[in-house]
């Protein structure tokens, strides 16, 4: 009895055993080869499918970079920046009674200002993001068909996607890579931007500058909402390198805090 | 244009077409007869197959490998912060009390001059940062994720198992105890136990009921670190900071070899520090960085943008030659 049943299970685990190997290889023929086509019809608004919330009221809380957000730095205080040659000449022009110009408010400047900022949906495949600070406007597109074309601008011509996490493969290798795992982030790409400053005291970036930003929700360990952008700015015109920075803001509960400080020309 | 991070994970995908391609091909009879002989082991096994190929898989660590971090922000992190420059810090009257003592010269005395910094700054210094997973021989799941800062070789352990916390009587200790998770691709970690430490290398302290929540989020070749501590004693709300590191393809670690010496010679028991009444040094920072005085200790009331109206209203700082007198002084007293 106890030989057949020992025959028994060894006959199951062997043809499972053989199965396993013979269906792995099933299993992976059947994979289809290319990614599943999407499904018929327009993609879903960017807003139906958002991975994180960025809409509400937010408030920059200025822990780096104290000195340069806060206060007008000294002429000549490029500190950090990777300008080069031509950048620091340029920088060099700036005088105090610039001071206070809306060329600090442009987009690869603006997400670093000491600035309230107001996230709303345009519609459902833009996002509006207004500040208070300088009073500026800029406009996120899921659609490039939205981006019309125009002359260069402050804040230029942003197109954003979602970005999620990519699927990856395990065990053998064989067959298609399992789900994604959760989550995302807001990608955003601005082009087309009229010459402004990375910092109020003149440092300059110009107008063949690509931004590109990544936005990130998460919660505070006292359960307060934050988002952190992080920020490359490339100009081939006046930096030597990329600037990275990351700026961090924390949600407010409505608007009360909200105070328009309009910029000079 | 796909971003390093998508390009690597493509490639992998172009790794396993051409495992379809050469797949063992079986035929429609062969299967038919494993499936009439095997048919409860073949769909017990297909089931765990479905299962496991499309379950979600986050416990892989996107981070491993070495970064490099960028200074475009808070770059006097490299020489250390001015004396008093508490900017950009939530801080406490306690801690600036605390704070005021430290002297520069404190990293001289030879018991202090090789210890490491505590985790709660030790990703904000300097120099390049390693990050390596592991992985149980046995199960291979994931158990811990680590790091490794070339300064002070500090490593952290940050575990991934669900272990128990030690006990409140365990020790305090520089990098305290770290327990993560993912969620998504980012590294999600809390750490308490930590020994009192420093939030910036010039003095402004954390208390050992502090407590440090982070995020690693990766962005293709660049990793974005956010750190919030919390800290009852020295902080009035979190402190939250972001920083950001670059991926580097072709790295290795070097040590950083540490043996305390009498650097600067000075009396048994001798500690540098400021004592109360030496407050000039403290704001000679300021006025050469062109900083209010009333600002440059920080505190959360600086951090917000309304503060740029209040400064409008502040007196200016005395000139310099004034302070350094005072300095000058208060050194003799």
């Amino acid at each position: 009895m106890k030989i057949t049943h020992a025959i028994k299970t060894t006959a199951v685990m062997g043809c499972a055993l053989l199965a396993g190997v013979l269906t792995g290889g099933q299993v992976a023929v059947a994979q289809p080869r290319q990614p599943p086509a999407p499904p018929p019809g327009p993609p879903p608004p960017a807003q139906q499918v958002a991975p994180i919330d960025l809409t509400g009221y937010w408030v920059a809380i200025v822990s780096e970079d104290w000195r340069w957000r806060m206060l007008t730095p000294p002429h000549g205080d490029y500190a950090s920046v990777p300008l080069n040659p031509e950048g620091r000449k340029v920088a060099d022009l700036w005088t105090t009674a610039q001071d206070g110009s809306c060329r600090a408010y442009g987009a690869a400047g603006l997400m670093r200002m000491p600035t309230r900022l107001h996230i709303t949906w345009a519609d459902p495949n833009a996002i509006k993001i207004e500040s208070d600070w300088g009073e500026q406007t800029r406009m996120l597109y899921f659609r490039r068909a939205d981006i019309s074309a125009s002359a260069p601008s402050l804040q230029g011509s942003s197109f954003a996607a979602w970005e999620r996490p990519v699927p990856v493969q395990t065990g053998l290798g064989l067959g298609a890579p399992g789900k994604p795992p959760p989550g995302g982030h807001l990608k955003v790409v601005t082009d087309d931007l009229a010459p402004g400053w990375l910092r109020r005291n003149g440092v300059p970036y110009g107008s063949r500058t690509q931004l590109t930003e990544y936005f990130e929700t998460f919660p505070d360990p006292t359960g307060k909402k934050w988002f952190d952008v992080t920020t490359v700015v490339d100009d081939p015109e006046y930096l030597s390198a990329p600037f990275l920075t990351s700026s961090d803001f924390r949600q407010e509960p409505d608007g009360s805090n909200w105070a328009p400080h309009p910029c000079k020309g | 244009m796909l971003s390093p991070l998508r390009r690597r994970y493509s490639e992998r995908d172009g790794g396993a077409d051409r495992y379809y391609t050469h797949a063992i091909p079986i035929g429609r009879g062969t299967v038919m007869a494993i499936k009439e002989n095997c048919s409860v082991a073949l769909v017990g096994l297909l089931s765990v197959l479905a299962a496991l190929l499309s379950r979600p898989v986050a416990a892989h660590s996107v981070l491993d490998g070495y970064w490099n971090p960028s200074y475009d922000e808070d770059v006097a992190r490299i020489p250390g912060e001015d004396q008093g420059d508490y900017t950009g810090i939530p801080v406490t009257q306690a801690a600036i009390g605390a704070a005021q003592a430290w002297d520069p010269e404190i990293d001289t005395v030879p018991w202090l001059e090789c210890r490491p910094h505590p985790s709660v700054y030790g990703l904000r210094g300097i120099g390049m940062l390693r990050i390596w997973e592991v992985r149980d021989p046995q199960t291979q799941k994931q158990t811990q994720i680590n790091t490794w800062l070339w300064a002070w070789e500090a490593q952290r352990q940050i575990w991934m198992d669900g272990r128990a916390h030690p006990p409140p009587w365990a020790p305090h200790t520089w990098q305290g105890f770290s327990a993560g998770h993912w969620e998504g691709t980012t590294l999600v970690v809390h750490t308490d136990m930590i020994k009192r430490g420093w939030t910036r290398r010039n003095g402004p302290p954390t208390s050992d009921r502090t407590t440090m929540d982070e995020r690693f989020i990766r962005y293709g070749d660049i990793m974005t670190y956010i750190r919030m501590i919390v800290d009852p004693q020295y902080l009035s709300e979190p402190a939250v900071t972001s920083t950001n590191y670059t991926r580097i393809s072709d790295a290795d670690m070097t040590t950083w070899p540490c043996r305390a010496v009498a650097e600067v010679p000075r009396n048994e028991g001798a500690v540098p520090m400021h004592l109360p009444n030496q407050t000039a040094v403290l704001i000679e920072g300021a006025i050469r960085s062109h900083v209010p005085i009333a600002a440059w200790h920080g505190g959360a009331q600086t951090m917000r943008p309304e503060y740029q109206d209040y400064i409008k209203t502040l007196p200016p700082n005395p000139p310099l030659s004034v302070v350094m007198k005072r300095v000058q002084q208060e050194d003799k007293e």
